[in-house]
């Protein structure tokens, strides 16, 4: 009995990737400086460390320990801050604008995607509130009209950037694994694997290996080559081929979720999501990922797929609750920057909603 | 004779890094961290269950690792060095989120909770068994049989004898056989 579980144990993925480890190498190296470069104050540190004065943890440890078990557990994640460049992460240089002229994709609010080698895009959702854009390969640089009341995502294999109004390239790389790089000229930008959310800013650059960082993102078919598209109005994307039907993703899912295989269930989810984006059932597929990514314990992703559930259809009938959960999600992956906006979203929107409640104290939140 | 020399982008081994982060280079110490704490987090990832304090039992081992370097004889062993480390932070952090959840027991109402079976996967019946039995049997239970370690090494990082973890190894299981006995 215990045999089976230990294999399962011992195949579970190990939530670690190229964000976090470059994250907590920040923490390591400014742990260190700070070591080095105060012999005897106490400095201010992120966060509680080890290297603390003997003298004064001695003081402390008394209050330390009170707050210790008295405190509820620290949220699971926390704010990503990326630490100063280092070398062996240093930050490529952003390309110049070239003055090649490759096709453009305009839209309607003046956002402007440069197809560069290779690139393929859909643009899968043009509303008021959201612009949805499939990168499927190439690379694409990407000059977005800020717009604080529209989100504006770019989905490459799974890695979604999000930003409100900037200058980024994304490039998707083909190759074993596939590589999403995100480049940042100007502005801020969120990148979320589904896993982690890294911030960047200008002249960041962030590379994430889509096979290492989440085996539960699923490539899309490569398409025999073709000249750059040059969408000009939403399209949808064709299932490629090979690709499951709705219904077998759906019984997948199901089955999976019930043998309690949550990531083979999550990633049966996220494939109907992306296989068959206009199908009604992808609504209620994205509710059912954020359950999902929440049992997981991955509430970052848990708060991107149910902000996609009611962003995909604001007066549909799970809307209420999505926005709700998206902003509690939010929390619990200890983003309280956006679980308070997705709060005060959801009080906007529902006044006298029924989880007015679960909202208000995310308001406070710091 | 031409003395061979090394062939270009040969990694650097583990002593040499070790030897490098010594005398300061932070580029070697980078180098380090990036050859070893994906394992390290694994091992400390499946010693606690979850990954809620995950980064902060890496960086403190990385940190302390950093600070005393100097002390590991044997400098290719810079692994299983880090998850000695490691281990002794997890367990730390064990005892006292044991404690905490202790005390929360007592002085917080049990709040209703809603779940769904289906969500619940073997590994988490493991660690429900597993959260029933003492750090000092969960730990070298976990290093041998999840982790693979040689029972000299599951010795060494749990800083006991052969003997007293081959007894441990063995009560853990004789007790989480019980247990996954019982809810199978």
């Amino acid at each position: 009995m215990t045999d089976r579980h230990a294999r399962d144990l011992a195949a579970r993925p190990v939530p670690w990737d190229d964000i976090r480890q470059r994250r907590v190498l920040g923490r390591i190296e400014a742990t260190l400086a700070e070591t080095r470069s105060s012999t005897a104050a106490p400095t201010k540190s992120r966060r509680r460390g080890p290297i603390l004065g003997a003298g004064l943890g001695l003081a402390v440890a008394a209050a330390a320990a009170i707050a210790l078990v008295v405190l509820p557990s620290a949220p699971v994640e926390e704010a990503i801050e990326f630490p100063a460049v280092t070398e062996s992460l240093a930050v490529a240089p952003v390309p110049s604008i070239p003055f090649a002229s490759w096709p453009e994709l305009r839209l309607p609010d003046d956002s402007v995607a440069q197809l560069r080698h290779g690139a393929r895009v859909d643009v899968q959702v043009h509303t008021d509130e959201l612009v949805e854009l499939a990168q499927h390969s190439g690379e694409v640089r990407y000059e977005v009209t800020p717009n604080r009341t529209r989100a504006f995502v770019v989905d490459a294999a799974g890695v979604e950037v999000r930003v409100v109004g900037t200058i980024f390239t994304v490039t998707l790389s083909e190759g074993e694994p596939a590589r999403v790089t995100v480049q940042v000229e100007r502005g801020l930008v969120e990148v979320d694997n589904g896993t982690r959310v890294a911030e960047l800013g200008p002249g960041d650059s962030l590379g994430l290996d889509v096979d290492d960082v989440d085996d539960e993102i699923i490539m899309v078919e490569p398409e025999p080559a073709t000249e750059p598209a040059t969408a000009t109005k939403p399209a949808s994307p064709r299932p490629a081929a090979r690709v499951p039907s709705i219904e077998t993703l759906l019984d997948d899912a199901d089955s999976a979720r019930a043998g309690g295989d949550l990531a083979r269930g999550a990633a049966a989810l996220r494939e109907l999501v992306r296989h068959y984006p206009k199908d009604p059932r992808a609504y209620s597929a994205l509710f059912q990922l954020g359950k999902v990514e929440r049992a997981r314990g991955r509430h970052a992703a848990a708060a991107a797929a149910f902000a996609r559930c009611w962003k995909r259809s604001p007066r549909g009938p799970l809307a209420e609750d999505a926005r709700a959960e998206s902003a509690v999600s939010w929390q619990a992956a200890g983003r309280a920057d956006r679980a308070r906006t997705a709060a005060e979203g959801y009080l906007s929107k529902y006044p006298s909603g029924t989880h007015r409640a679960r909202m208000q104290p995310l308001l406070g939140a710091h | 004779m031409a003395q061979a020399r090394p062939l270009l982008g040969v990694e650097d081994s583990d002593e040499v890094l070790v030897e490098r982060v010594i005398r300061g280079d932070t580029q070697a110490f980078r180098m380090l961290y990036g050859r070893h704490s994906r394992y390290v987090a694994g091992v400390v990832f499946r010693l606690m269950g979850n990954d809620a304090e995950l980064e902060d039992i890496v960086q403190d081992t990385f940190v302390r690792a950093n600070e005393r370097l100097d002390s590991l004889r044997d400098r290719g062993q810079v692994r299983s060095w880090l998850v000695t480390i490691a281990v002794r932070l997890a367990q730390s952090k064990m005892t006292r989120r044991r404690r905490r959840s202790w005390l929360r027991r007592q002085i917080m109402p049990a709040a209703p909770t809603v779940s769904d079976p289906r969500d619940r996967a073997p590994a988490d019946e493991l660690y429900s068994a597993l959260d029933q039995i003492p750090d000092k049997l969960r730990t070298p239970w976990i290093l041998s049989r999840v982790e693979g370690l040689k029972l000299e090494e599951v010795a060494c990082s749990c800083d006991v004898s052969l003997a007293t973890v081959k007894r441990r190894i063995a009560d853990a299981q004789t007790r989480l056989d019980r247990r996954l006995g019982d809810s199978a």
